[in-house]
């Protein structure tokens, strides 16, 4: 569905994109991670035609971001980070404003309309002037706006900031549910969401690649085991909230073994087991330069 | 044409809209009143109905140089400052179809300031004249000429830069400096003051006040309003190669 090669972008003398290529396959869901000021947004607008890079190619669907930037812009659905919207409409009257504009036959847009207005939760403000919402309210004008002529590829520069944990969890299901028929690239910090709802991320780091790969991959890998101590001043019937010292070790067979000589030495063992590997190993070892491990 | 249509109103509606729009409208009627009730009236012995024609085009005209550039200052600058050009420039829409949609937005609002003149030739009529219709028409057509080269301006102005105020102020001096340069020519540079007095928009006006209708003069007014909005739209198109 997108393919990326190396892609660069450079703002007067500073580079934000150096050599950037991947691939997003046709129906999968790719969380697009990155620390502050990586590059993600710089990307998310060359692919959204927003701007051209400065070198290297983009096409979307088959279709280049430069040379054929209106049948890109036809599939793509965008919510912008800072989702600008038209403070002086009402939120029917901009997403109607916008099917027009993005080409939904006349008889078909107040379906639409309907459609994107219960799949966003905006019933209650439908007639609200826009610059009369709160942040996570336009949030969801803007998603319902990418999403209001049903484009195949869905990108959305951190579709989750600014709401609240109760929309966060259904704007994920929103984004599960289209899954499948549809491609979605969304970028975002929340590492714990990206696991929950993406199936492939890629890292970007300081405008380059620095790891694409599926979730399954990441927390499928190589196991570690974890051993929590209680500290010297711990008593039992103050129960489990005591924080204790993790160490984590690479074999079961070491795991055990430290466990064993912690508790001769009459300290109280909290937790020894497997431990999942998360995106945020993946993404600590990659973006932190190095963190000091315990 | 569809999307063309759509964004035209659109930007049609947010002038409608806007308080300022009728704060501006009301200063320039009122003013137009005055001068009108206070000086052409008394002027023309309250029958000249040619000097009334004149004076009237001539006043409304000026008008628009002021009005004009505030209606367009903030057309395109806002929407960089706010950033819903990228809303705007992600859907399929081309370049071009922006910038005539805020001309076109802006220059229908423009038309409540030169279809007047026909309103103040009948409050002529209500006084007892009895005005030549021909005139009329023509002086209201060169002033939606004159009307519709300022809003191209103003529109590219606006392009320009992302503060609106800023894009009002250059607006102005643009326009004035369009209107009123092949006037401020020193009479001794003789051959400049003739190219320019080719593109004297009032003058243009002043002719068509009395009747004379030149297709060149109209010709000029489509070419200028066109050229302003090519340009316009190269800015517009400029944030591609920063
Ligand atoms: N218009 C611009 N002009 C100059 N520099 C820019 C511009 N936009 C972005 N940058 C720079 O490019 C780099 C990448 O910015 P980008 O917005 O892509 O980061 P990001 O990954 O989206 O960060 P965040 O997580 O904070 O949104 C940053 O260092 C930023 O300062
Ligand atoms: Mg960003």
């Amino acid at each position: 569905m997108i393919n990326v090669e190396n892609l660069s972008k450079h703002y007067g003398a500073f580079t934000a994109l150096d050599g950037v290529s991947f691939h997003v396959a046709t129906g999968r869901v790719v969380g697009f991670l990155g620390a502050n000021g990586a590059g993600k947004t710089t990307t998310l607008r060359i692919l959204s035609c927003f701007m051209p890079p400065s070198a290297g190619m983009a096409t979307v669907g088959g279709f280049d971001t430069v040379r054929a930037s209106d049948d890109v812009r036809r599939l793509i659905g965008y919510m912008p980070e800072s989702v600008p919207l038209y403070g002086d409409m009402r939120v029917v009257e901009y997403l109607r404003f916008r099917a027009r504009l993005k080409g939904v036959a006349s008889d078909c847009v107040s379906a639409a309309l309907e459609r994107v207005i219960s799949q966003c939760h905006l019933q209650e403000k439908r007639r609200s002037l826009i610059r009369a919402l709160s942040k996570g309210q336009r949030q969801r004008v803007g998603l319902a706006d990418a999403l209001i002529h049903d484009p195949r590829l869905l990108i959305l520069d951190e579709p989750t900031s600014g709401l609240d944990p109760d929309q966060r969890v259904e704007v994920r299901s929103l984004i599960a549910a289209l899954a499948g028929e549809h491609t979605v690239l969304l970028s975002t910090h929340i590492l714990p969401e990206a696991e929950a709802s993406c199936s492939d991320v890629i890292i970007i780091h300081k405008g380059r690649i620095a790891a694409s790969t599926s979730i399954a991959e990441v927390t499928g890998g190589e196991q570690r085991w974890r051993v929590r101590v209680a500290d010297r001043d711990y008593a039992v019937t103050t129960g489990a909230s005591a924080a204790g010292t993790l160490t984590r070790w690479d074999s079961a067979e070491a795991a055990s073994q430290h466990a064993a000589r912690e508790v001769s030495a009459g300290r109280v063992l909290l937790e020894v087991g497997p431990e999942k590997r998360t995106l945020e190993d993946l993404f600590m070892s990659v973006v932190a330069e190095r963190i000091p491990t315990p | 044409m569809n999307r063309l249509w759509t964004l035209a109103v659109r930007e049609w509606r947010a002038h409608v809209h806007a308080p300022g729009t009728w704060v501006l409208l009301g200063l320039a009627w009122f003013w137009l009143a005055a001068m009108y009730c206070w000086q052409v009236l008394p002027a023309s012995g309250h029958g000249d109905i040619q000097y009334m024609l004149w004076q009237g085009a001539l006043h409304i005209a000026n008008l628009q140089i002021l009005f004009i550039p505030l209606l367009t200052m903030r057309t395109i600058a806002e929407e960089r400052r706010s950033g819903t050009l990228e809303m705007l420039l992600t859907a399929p829409v081309r370049d071009h179809e922006i910038v005539l949609a805020k001309f076109l937005g802006a220059f229908g609002v423009a038309a409540l300031m030169w279809m007047l003149l026909p309103f103040l030739m009948l409050l002529a009529v209500m006084s007892g004249g009895d005005p030549d219709w021909g005139p009329v028409a023509s002086a209201t057509l060169a002033l939606a000429g004159t009307a519709g080269v300022l809003t191209a301006l103003g529109v590219l102005a606006s392009a320009l830069t992302h503060n609106q105020l800023l894009a009002g102020f250059l607006g102005l001096i643009l326009s004035f400096a369009f209107m009123y340069l092949p006037r401020l020519v020193p009479s001794d540079w003789q051959t400049l003051q003739e190219v320019l007095s080719s593109g004297d928009l009032l003058q243009q006006v002043e002719e068509s006040a009395r009747g004379i209708v030149d297709l060149t003069n109209v010709a000029f007014q489509i070419s200028m309003t066109l050229l302003f909005l090519f340009f316009a739209t190269r800015s517009l198109e400029s944030r591609k190669w920063l």
